[in-house]
């Protein structure tokens, strides 16, 4: 979907937003020779990523490939060109080819070379057999855009917001919202509030700026409409017990007040309030404004007059209906009113607002110059130049993309202006898919203190996973699509007339047409893309008919039928073809069909879950109830059986372990990786669709291990977890850390030579090779020398030392030269096999920590001969109730014995236990699980039988050598002669208030002593006994005492922290002097 | 393994030997085409064989001691 | 516990030998002495194994400790450990004849394809002709793969050790010994009260197929198997519970299982580097030397 969205923006998308582009003029109007400079932009295209020019001579292969830009931390980028047009005082049209910059480009997409090898070919330029694409490559970073849940485009929905009191006089919480979207993906919202005197005031943003007018005004905008014709399309015919035709005369009475009564008088109104906001040449009238404001800003997604004319009814009634109590007010923050913002569509978005400001800046630049410019203002090289200069839309987008900042004058119709982008980590599969699967609610959201909108909505089913949330600060904001449900990356080409040649035979769809636009109130609208575009007086019939022909294919199949019946929606059907939309496979059951659904569409749709569900109103059924969760839930054995929270816990896990993430290794240059040496697929796994596609089988990360569940040596309390050594010896959990460092050889202070003729005998000397880097292979410890370079301007050679605290080996080295400047890459690996401390875990949010690896003859045994690789205590189930994992243990003992992978997806419908313990009893084992065992350090038998069986471990990322910190002595602040604090510094760990509160409520004052002054800013000094200053008083050099050099009194040794004398100086400063009073004790 | 017994095969370390040593040019191995490179400065990072500039350094050979476990 | 001081004798009776693994019984000791014997075939029985590996040329695509590791887990045969001296033991600093095997592992592949390096590929070094040698149960062990012109030369010393320092030296797979069980049924019980579907139930109870069904007399074929579940006598238990005749003495089950403490079948199953004939012997020897010691310990 990230793909496609990039895809569909960078070719059609750009089309779009070239030809909806509003051209600039300039208008001089000092005598420069040239009256009015007009410029606009014709075409927009997209290149693919080569090397840039200066290389290109030596080069035999010159397209660039994502391999080469991971290595070499580069950007993947191909150039944005643009044709701009140029038109000076009506004279002929020249055109330029005017360059953008390198623009990033989205791996795996069109524009991407890997779209068009097979499988085979990218292992050739060093990819990954299952790349996915759908990031950008960033100085050698992969990061991608995420997505985010924006409100639905062109529905207009009723909101009921207390906030909207505050807009002023007579306002009130009612509104009705509209998010309108062009086919450019310009998005304006318009607001229409319901004031308290019956009356509807519209609201959209312009510039920065909010414009009110009132809804009748607006609706004169648009068309010449008499009053009698609002009247009636608001109240259609429908008198009774209403107050409905009240407000509509309030409404109309409005125009009365302003004297505006026809389309060019209201056209002059609005253009006189817009025109501050808006740069505009002198010659445009007030009506000529007015009517550019009401095509470019007004329910932008409509194109002609009539159709917003008819939008703004139709919100109209709504509003009137919701503050008559007829609907219910709409929820904006469950799904149904909402869709996604794809990568793409945020890219393209951001290309039309860096375009915008580009026309401008080239226009402020053109104006400031123009005295100067004389006549080469008619230059074309000149346009050409400054246009290029004031574009690099590339680097702009870059830097969107590196820090995920958005620096934008509009804010793109969005809440946030940060938080755009992440990286895409590579710590293990399950972790890398799941970046392209998660949707934000939007980085505003995270610091709302209300709840609401992290709500699981019932909306939501089938589309965002209920299990797949990370718990904490932005559990129910960061969600994952689930295992069906596709985002739309491009809309459907389908328009109106294609809409209405589709359904002509139909009865029940009346179009409307030049004659008929008004129906009675029993009629109800049909919407397509938000324009009225027929009425229906049978919603659920004329909803049938249109699903039918969807399925039928007559229709487009993922367009989105919604019927919405009247009490408590405002009835209509409505139509969307727009990108962004959610749509998601279930089984139309008339038919028999599939058929595509969306989130709006099925509020209303009666779907089974499972086969019993059906009853005489069911139409749909699911394809399968594993459709509701995200592919990491549907992972986990058994989730059925678990506490809900575990089953969040471990999709958490599942991206914290280690495992195989990748198998290019020599070809990328990642920050840190990880790998588990012997990984296995697990035994108890899903076979599952959304599973079997996902590519984990590939992927794997864990182990297959014995496991018991036993108090046995007291090693396995509190979570703890014993390892058999004899396990750990033969692999179990052997792992690795690739860590990739880069050394510029050109530095800010030094420039260095990379391969100097001079260095040999010096860097052998030093263990390193003769051109200065150490062996490939090498094994490196702390301050051991790991690079030796020749400094050109001292003409010396400089010792680089290996400065990480553990060992490391050297992966591999690359030389990486670029046109400036060449890299050295350094591949550290880490041998990071299990130690006490280090994290494990089962697929049921079990974790624990290694404490200790038990010798396997002390391991308890079953008279089979077996000992457990992992024993975990008994306590870890009853409260937490992962009965998933119990019931894996079974399942993976009998599909170990019998050679086959068990079956584990939730939802089946079977007794697991009878199952596999019958499986089990079959193969001679006790059918519950559980077995006879005998103490490995006694010999007798246990009293009570324990349950063993196979259950997968997986190995997190967070181990021991990564963070242990331990001081005696060590680097300390220089102004206050404490401890610093960081493990990277080698500091100490605070000993903090609350810890000293309990050491004082222990009474340890020896303890507090040692800590907080002998182990910190211990220092010592003298005293004044007279004026009991300790600045005045030292001991020089030569004297036997030290004396206050004020006083001539001899001082008294005391020890202080260090930093008292900190304070006592800085105070000295402010001339405050502290003065210590000395007593024996 | 953090005990390793690892250390690098030095015998060939002894003055006289470094002449020899310093002759020896190091070959970079090309990270497109494969090929072999030797090189004398830092301009001359492009590939014989195809004009490529990333290169890995050739690993040594004589590499290494472990502890089998 | 009075037969706990009964005059026993010990006895070994072997059940089961093959060229891997063994089955016997040992009979007229206490669980610690088994459990000792037990202990010692798994951690103490020396073996040789690949511990020292200089890596000369590495250019697959596994890494030199990965390789080594796997080199190090072969079982390599130690018939003859006993000529062998621990490293630690050794007169000489490095290795020698007298503590170290060596072996090497020169594979290239110019062919093309992939080529499976394994333990069969190793080639002893040392001229003395002695049996150290990848032991060979399940054909070659695979150790890795070369793509083409991948090339490997390693250089590796077997060195003599136990398994309590490393897994690689300990010479089974899996060692254990359980009680063994004594069968009670009784007859007379199971003749009123039960039918043949009921037998039959009977028979199916337990998982490891301990009776059979003989016409209509429940017979114990396979006592050794018997596992303590006690699914029989849950079954027994439930079918005087359920039975309509009420009978006195009704507290005495159908069947009764006990455990003979001082009876023990053992499994040895070796992982190749030594008969099981000759952990068990080895394992007599090492538990006498270790007794020795300790004798020789009291001051005099």
């Amino acid at each position: 979907m990230h793909i496609d969205s990039f895809d569909w923006a960078m070719s059609e998308g750009l089309m779009h937003l070239c030809e909806r582009l509003q051209p600039c003029e300039i208008e001089f109007t000092e005598s420069v020779g040239v009256k009015i400079y007009k410029y606009w932009i014709e075409l927009l295209y997209l290149g693919q990523p080569y090397k840039s020019s200066a290389a290109k001579g030596f080069m035999k292969e010159l397209k660039l490939f994502p391999a080469e830009c991971r290595m070499s931390e580069t950007s993947y980028s191909a150039s944005l060109t643009a044709r701009v047009a140029r038109q000076i005082d009506n004279s002929v049209i020249e055109r330029f080819e005017v360059n953008l910059g390198n623009f990033p480009i989205m791996v795996k997409s069109e524009f991407c070379h890997l779209s068009k090898l097979t499988e085979k070919q990218a292992l050739g330029v060093g990819e990954d057999f299952h790349e996915l694409g759908g990031y950008f490559i960033v100085n050698g970073v992969e990061r991608l855009l995420r997505l985010l849940i924006v409100q639905k485009q062109n529905y207009p929905l009723a909101i009921l917001r207390p906030a909207f009191t505050n807009r002023g006089n007579l306002f009130t919480p009612l509104s009705v919202i509209i998010r309108c979207v062009r086919n450019d993906l310009h998005s304006q919202s318009v607001t229409a509030h319901y004031l308290s005197d019956g009356t509807c005031t519209v609201r959209f943003i312009l510039r920065r700026g909010e414009i009110f007018i009132p809804a009748i005004i607006l609706l004169k905008c648009f068309r010449d409409a008499n009053d009698q014709e609002v009247y009636h399309k608001i109240v259609r015919g429908n008198y009774s017990a209403s107050q409905n035709y009240s407000r509509v005369e309030v409404l109309i009475r409005e125009s009365t007040r302003y004297s505006i009564y026809t389309k060019k008088q209201a056209l002059e109104f609005l253009g006189n309030k817009c025109k501050t906001y808006l740069n505009l040449p002198s010659y445009m009238t007030d009506e000529q404004i007015g009517q550019l404001v009401v095509t470019e800003n007004v329910f932008v997604h409509l194109d002609d007059d009539n159709a917003k004319f008819e939008l703004l009814m139709h919100m109209i009634e709504k509003l009137f209906a919701l503050a008559e109590g007829e609907i219910a007010p709409e929820n904006a923050d469950v799904l149904s009113s909402q869709e996604f913002l794809l990568p793409g569509h945020l890219t393209l978005n951001f290309i039309k607002e860096k375009l915008e400001d580009t026309m401008e800046s080239v226009k402020a630049r053109f104006l400031k110059e123009c005295t100067k410019l004389g006549n080469n203002i008619r230059d074309s090289e000149y346009f050409k130049k400054v246009f290029e200069q004031h574009a690099a839309i590339g680097k702009k987008f870059e830097y969107l993309l590196a820090t995920g900042n958005l620096i934008s004058r509009t804010g793109l119709d969005l809440m946030q202006t940060n938080g755009f982008s992440i990286i895409a980590d590579r710590i293990n599969y399950s972790r890398y898919t799941s970046h392209f699967q998660s949707v934000h609610r939007g980085a505003y959201f995270t610091e709302m203190k209300i709840s609401s909108v992290r709500k699981l909505h019932p909306e939501s089913w089938g589309f965002l996973c209920p299990v797949h949330t990370p718990d904490g600060a932005p559990c129910g904001l960061l969600n994952h699509i689930a295992s069906k449900c596709r985002p739309l990356g491009k809309p459907i080409d389908f328009t109106e007339e294609q809409f209405l040649a589709a359904t002509k035979t139909l009865e029940t769809l009346t179009p409307i047409t030049e004659d008929i636009t008004t129906f009675p109130k029993e009629y109800i609208p049909i919407m397509l893309n938000g324009r009225v575009i027929a009425f229906t007086n049978s919603g659920e019939n004329c909803d049938n008919d249109l699903r039918t022909l969807k399925v039928k294919g007559v229709l487009p199949r993922s367009l989105e039928i919604a019927y919405l019946p009247r009490k408590p929606f405002f009835p209509g059907i409505y139509l969307f073809t727009g990108e962004g939309r959610l749509v998601r496979e279930v089984k139309h059951l008339a038919t028999g069909k599939k058929e595509w659904i969306g989130p709006l569409e099925q509020l209303n749709l009666k779907i089974g879950v499972i086969d019993n569900d059906r009853d005489y109103n069911t139409t749909h059924q699911e394809t399968s109830p594993l459709s509701m969760l995200s592919i990491l839930a549907c992972c986990i054995p058994f989730p059925d059986h678990n506490q809900s929270p575990r089953n969040m816990y471990q999709c958490q896990m599942a991206k914290q372990t280690m495992g195989q993430a990748i198998y290019n290794y020599p070809f990328r240059a990642d920050n840190k990786s990880y790998r588990l040496t012997t990984p296995q697929k697990p035994l108890v796994n899903s076979k599952a669709k959304p599973v079997r596609n996902s590519g984990f089988d590939d992927y794997p990360s864990g182990t297959n291990a014995v496991v018991a569940v036993i108090s046995y040596t007291g090693y396995d309390m509190e979570d703890a977890m014993i390892i058999n050594k004899s396990a750990y010896e033969r692999g179990l959990g052997h792992g690795y850390v690739y860590k990739t460092k880069f050394k510029e050889v050109t530095s800010k202070d030094a420039k260095f030579e990379l391969i100097s003729k001079d260095l040999s005998a010096e860097s052998i000397a030093k263990g390193l090779d003769s051109d200065g880097l150490p062996y490939s292979g090498a094994p490196l410890t702390n301050g051991q020398p790991e690079l030796m370079l020749y400094n050109t301007e001292k003409t010396t050679n400089k010792v680089f030392l290996y400065k990480d605290s553990e060992g490391a080996t050297i992966d591999d080295i690359k030389l990486v030269a670029d046109e400036q400047d060449s890299k050295i890459s350094f591949k550290y690996r880490l041998l990071r096999n299990p130690i006490i401390g280090d994290k494990f875990s089962s697929r049921h949010g079990q974790k624990g920590v290694l404490s200790i690896l038990w010798p396997q003859e002390d391991m308890p045994f079953t008279e089979q001969g077996i000992t457990p690789d992992i024993i975990i205590n008994p306590h870890a189930f009853p409260s937490r109730m992962t009965i998933g994992m119990l019931i894996e243990s079974m399942a993976g003992k009998s599909g170990a014995m019998l050679g086959k992978f068990q079956e584990s997806a939730a939802f089946q419908d079977f007794d697991k236990v009878e199952v596999f313990g019958t499986e089990l009893a079959k193969l001679g084992f006790n059918y519950y699980g559980s077995e006879t065992m005998y103490s490995g350090i006694f010999g007798n038998q246990m009293t009570a039988d324990i349950y063993i069986g196979v259950v997968y471990y997986q190995r997190l990322r967070h181990m021991v050598a990564d963070k242990f910190q331990a001081r005696s002595t060590g680097p300390v602040d220089m102004l206050t002669q404490q401890p610093v604090k960081g493990r990277k510094k080698h500091g100490g760990i605070r000993l903090g208030e609350m810890e000293r509160d309990s050491l004082l409520g222990h009474g340890g004052a020896f303890m507090l002593y040692d800590r907080l002054f002998k182990c910190s800013d211990y220092s010592e000094g003298y005293c004044c006994k007279k004026c009991g200053s300790i600045l005045s008083c030292f001991m020089k050099k030569g004297m036997e005492n030290a004396m206050c050099q004020v006083c001539q009194e001899p001082g008294e040794k005391v020890t202080l922290p260090f930093v008292l004398r900190y304070l006592t100086n800085e105070l000295a400063a402010m001339n405050i002097k502290l003065k210590f009073n000395l007593t024996e004790i | 393994m953090g005990d390793t017994e690892r250390s690098l095969l030095s015998k060939s370390d002894e003055p006289s030997s470094l002449g020899i040593m310093n002759m020896k040019k190091v070959s970079y191995i090309c990270g497109w085409c494969g090929k072999e490179n030797e090189f004398t400065s830092r301009d001359e990072l492009n590939c014989i064989g195809c004009g490529y500039r990333i290169f890995y350094k050739k690993r040594l050979a004589g590499g290494a001691q472990y502890e089998a476990r | 516990m009075a037969d706990t001081f009964r005059n026993r004798t010990p006895g070994i009776e072997i059940q089961k030998l093959s060229k891997e693994k063994m089955k016997f019984t040992l009979s007229g000791v206490d669980s610690s002495i088994a459990n000792s014997l037990r202990r010692t075939m798994i951690a103490e029985v020396p073996t040789m194994a690949i511990d020292l590996v200089q890596i000369q040329i590495n250019t697959s695509s596994l890494h030199d400790e990965f390789i080594a590791h796997r080199l190090g887990l072969i079982p390599l045969v130690s018939e003859n450990i006993d000529e062998y001296e621990f490293p630690r033991n050794c007169k000489c600093s490095g290795h020698c004849q007298c503590c170290a095997v060596q072996f090497r592992l020169k594979v290239k592949n110019s062919e093309g394809g992939v080529l499976d390096v394994t333990s069969m590929d190793l080639r002893r070094v040392s001229q003395s002709a002695n049996e150290v040698r990848p032991a060979d149960i399940d054909g070659p062990i695979l150790l890795l793969k070369l793509k083409k012109n991948q090339e490997i030369d390693i250089t590796c010393n077997a060195r003599k050790g136990i398994g309590k320092e490393h897994a690689k030296w300990s010479p089974v797979a899996t060692c254990s010994f359980k009680y063994t069980p004594e069968i009670i049924l009784n007859t007379p019980k199971i003749e009123t009260l039960m039918d043949l579907k009921d037998k039959q139930d009977f028979v199916n109870s337990c998982p490891a197929k301990v009776f059979n069904l003989n016409e209509d007399n429940i017979e114990i074929v396979k006592p050794n198997k018997c596992m303590f579940c006690d699914e029989c006598v849950r079954k027994g238990e439930s079918m005087i519970t359920k039975s309509s005749i009420a009978i006195l003495n009704s507290l005495e089950n159908i069947v009764r299982i006990n455990q003979i403490k001082d009876k023990f079948v053992f499994k040895v199953e070796s992982s190749g580097a030594l008969k099981p004939e000759s952990i068990l012997m080895k394992a007599f020897t090492l538990l006498c030397t270790k007794l020795e010691d300790i004798k020789g310990a009291i001051p005099k």
